[in-house]
């Protein structure tokens, strides 16, 4: 045909789903107007309205996501589940860049379906195409769940079930079916944790192979209150990707029997897991390519995740972040704290609508805090007191508890230490001017 | 004396933080000197129990796994043992409820009553004038509850048991039926002291150093969430 022979190099890719030239325009049309959006609402408000190019670009032409994510080559990778989402994608698409793939990606603010959105206008041709060779995408469940339908992916990653927000999914039940429906959609692999006993319920229904990852019988006697998941599978994994030892910033994992050490982004065994499930996917992804020791030193090279386990220096001093953003990840996070700490403030922000969730938390280890703020900083001040941790004061006005926590003399031992929220996070980083 | 804090369950029954008002009494009676302890052990009788909320999707089994302490339960009421029952806590305790459309699951019928299903959840502040004072939460819930024993208040904001009335909780002897989710006694410390009192005999009288500033902070709290929903 005609139109073949006047292909380019360039469209050696596959070609647009073929549609009609109404379509296309319209696809056209929506990444035009969807990219104005963008530029515009950076000019008015810098730094804000990340979803909104995608919300426009989704309104002229609704199809365009799915189009769009069923256009690669190598197709398409999704993680979801309650935590976990942001480190092993970032993993992931480190090791499949590593083994010489082009990967599409996204951030974790922008894992909603506008958000995922907007990041596909930034780097769509007109046609709708994408020049990447795979896309690895980080979806937050609900929208992961309602994408579904239109989706197709190669491999789908489906890393616990917890609870988030309680005015969110209440419900593991409501959860662990919308987890399943993304699941339902993978074409190869479903790579599943197998520590969690509601994704181990799903596993069977999957119509295609399962690659499960998880920890030793070791591994899991060392957390003093479990792994975080709301129901733990009855037994460990005896084969497939296993974290054997998780201690600090190390872990050593088993992939199919072969056995590597890894070095974490930041303290603790969630992130320890977060890389077997990386390295799960990404054998998925590549088969007989896959490189187990490259993969393992790509990940000991993923520099710290935004404000989960950061050591940052402020005016001289050293202050390390601690990002909360459920009760699995507080008590995840308490449990990884190496003893009292002497300086520890403590930051909840409206983020937390009801901090009643909180309240199973064993926060008794961080012993003594010496500033709880936020505008969540009474109810987070009243778990601790009734969990026995004395509290040095309350400062709702987070600016001022920043200050006076950085103008006191360095701690004797360890380090300074925040553990805040989503919310407290972004405006401590606001206010130290922070990226 | 020791005190035994049954928190009944808390496997099943700690969606919110529910259970963790056990918690709230045992340190709160430390605090005045009373030696206390949370027991998970039902079989003895304890000096006090709370029944939080379970998953509404377990809801059938919640309900099964609970019915094997009825005969406990029903020794605390009838020795006037205080029962703090929240939200599904309250709920099995009826003689039925709904746990899906049209579908019904048998309570465990210590207290006269029903629960069921209304159109949306109810999420949200929850605010109710009682005889203890002014109780403030937060309440998450999935149903109504109709029963005839007198309610634990009147309710001021939000829904509580989701009837014309506008009521909130109930009464029945030595049972107080709420559906504040989380740590109900530890934002309102008075109906904490009230259980506390009722389980000592009246031993509990001082709260202690140590109540008097949490009860400060927790007034914060509440003056902030009376003053956004009602304007006080």
């Amino acid at each position: 045909m005609r139109s073949n022979s006047l292909a380019t190099p360039a469209d050696a890719r596959p070609p647009a789903p073929a549609r009609g030239p109404v379509a296309r325009a319209r696809t056209a049309a929506a990444i035009l107007i969807g990219r104005a959006v963008g530029v515009a609402t950076q000019v008015r408000r810098a730094g804000s309205g990340t979803a909104f190019p995608g919300l426009v670009a989704s309104k002229v032409s609704p199809t365009l996501l799915a189009e769009t994510l069923r256009s690669f080559p190598d197709g398409l990778v999704v993680v979801t589940g309650s935590s976990g989402k942001s480190t092993t994608t970032k993993m992931l698409a480190s090791v499949l860049e590593a083994h010489g793939k082009n990967v599409f990606s996204n951030s974790s603010t922008a894992n909603i379906t506008q958000g995922i959105m907007s990041a596909v206008l930034n780097e769509v041709d007109f046609a709708g195409r994408m020049s990447a060779d795979i896309a690895v995408l980080e979806i937050d469940e609900g929208h992961a769940s309602k994408l579904a339908p239109q989706l197709e992916a190669r491999t789908v990653v489906l890393t616990n079930v917890m609870i988030d927000q309680i005015d969110r999914f209440s419900d593991p039940h409501h959860l662990t079916r919308m987890l399943g429906n993304i699941g339902h959609r993978a074409t190869t692999h479903v790579v599943t944790n197998a520590d969690d006993a509601y994704l181990e319920e799903l596993a069977p229904s999957f119509g295609v192979d399962v690659l499960r990852f998880g920890v030793s019988e070791a591994v899991m006697e060392t957390a003093p209150h479990g792994l975080g998941n709301l129901r733990t599978s009855p037994s460990r994994l005896r084969s497939g990707t296993i974290v054997e030892s998780s201690e600090g910033l190390s872990a050593s994992i088993a992939h199919d029997g072969e056995l590597v050490h890894v070095e974490l982004p930041a303290r603790g065994v969630h992130y320890a897991i977060d890389a077997a499930a990386a390295i799960a996917a990404a054998s998925s992804v590549l088969g007989s390519a896959f490189d187990l020791e490259l993969a393992a030193s790509v990940i000991s090279g993923i520099p710290p995740v935004f404000g989960r386990g950061e050591t940052v220096t402020i005016k001289g001093k050293r202050i390390e972040f601690v990002l909360v953003q459920n009760p699995s990840s507080f008590q995840l996070n308490v449990d990884q704290i190496d003893g009292p700490q002497e300086q520890v403030l403590v930051a909840m922000g409206s983020d937390v609508r009801d901090p009643s969730y909180l309240w199973p938390v064993d926060t008794s280890a961080l012993g003594t805090v010496t500033i709880v703020s936020g505008s969540g900083a009474e109810e987070l001040a009243l778990q601790l007191i009734y969990r026995g941790v004395s509290i040095g004061r309350i400062e709702k006005d987070l600016g001022r508890a920043l200050d006076e926590f950085l103008a006191l003399p360095d701690p004797t031992t360890g380090v300074k230490t925040i553990i805040f929220s989503a919310d407290s996070m972004r405006r401590t980083r606001a206010h130290w001017g922070l990226r | 004396m020791s005190l035994s804090i049954l928190a009944l369950r808390p496997d099943l029954l700690n969606v919110n933080g529910d259970a963790e008002n056990a918690r709230v009494l045992a340190v709160r009676a430390g605090w005045a000197g009373i030696d206390a302890r949370i027991v998970h052990d039902v079989s003895e009788l304890p000096t006090a129990v709370v029944i939080g909320s379970g998953y509404d999707g377990d809801a059938a089994a919640t309900v099964e796994a609970i019915r094997e302490h009825r005969d406990l339960l029903v020794d605390c009421i009838a020795n006037d043992i205080p029962v703090l029952a929240i939200a599904m806590g309250l709920e099995l305790l009826g003689s039925r409820i709904e746990i899906a459309a049209g579908e019904w699951i048998d309570g465990l019928k210590l207290i006269e009553g029903e629960s069921a299903l209304v159109p949306t959840r109810m999420h949200g502040d929850l605010v109710v004038e009682s005889e203890f004072g002014t109780l403030v939460g937060f309440e998450n819930h999935t149903r109504s509850w109709i029963g005839s024993d007198p309610a634990l208040g009147e309710v001021i904001f939000g829904h509580g048991n989701a009837t014309p009335e506008r009521v909130e909780g109930l009464v029945h002897g030595s049972v107080i039926g709420t559906h504040i989710r989380g740590p109900v006694l530890a934002r309102n410390p008075v109906l904490a002291d009230h259980i506390l009192r009722r389980a000592t005999g009246g031993m509990y009288t001082e709260r202690g150093a140590d109540a008097h500033s949490a009860d400060r902070i927790a007034e914060t709290s509440r003056a902030k969430t009376l003053t956004t929903r009602i304007g006080r």
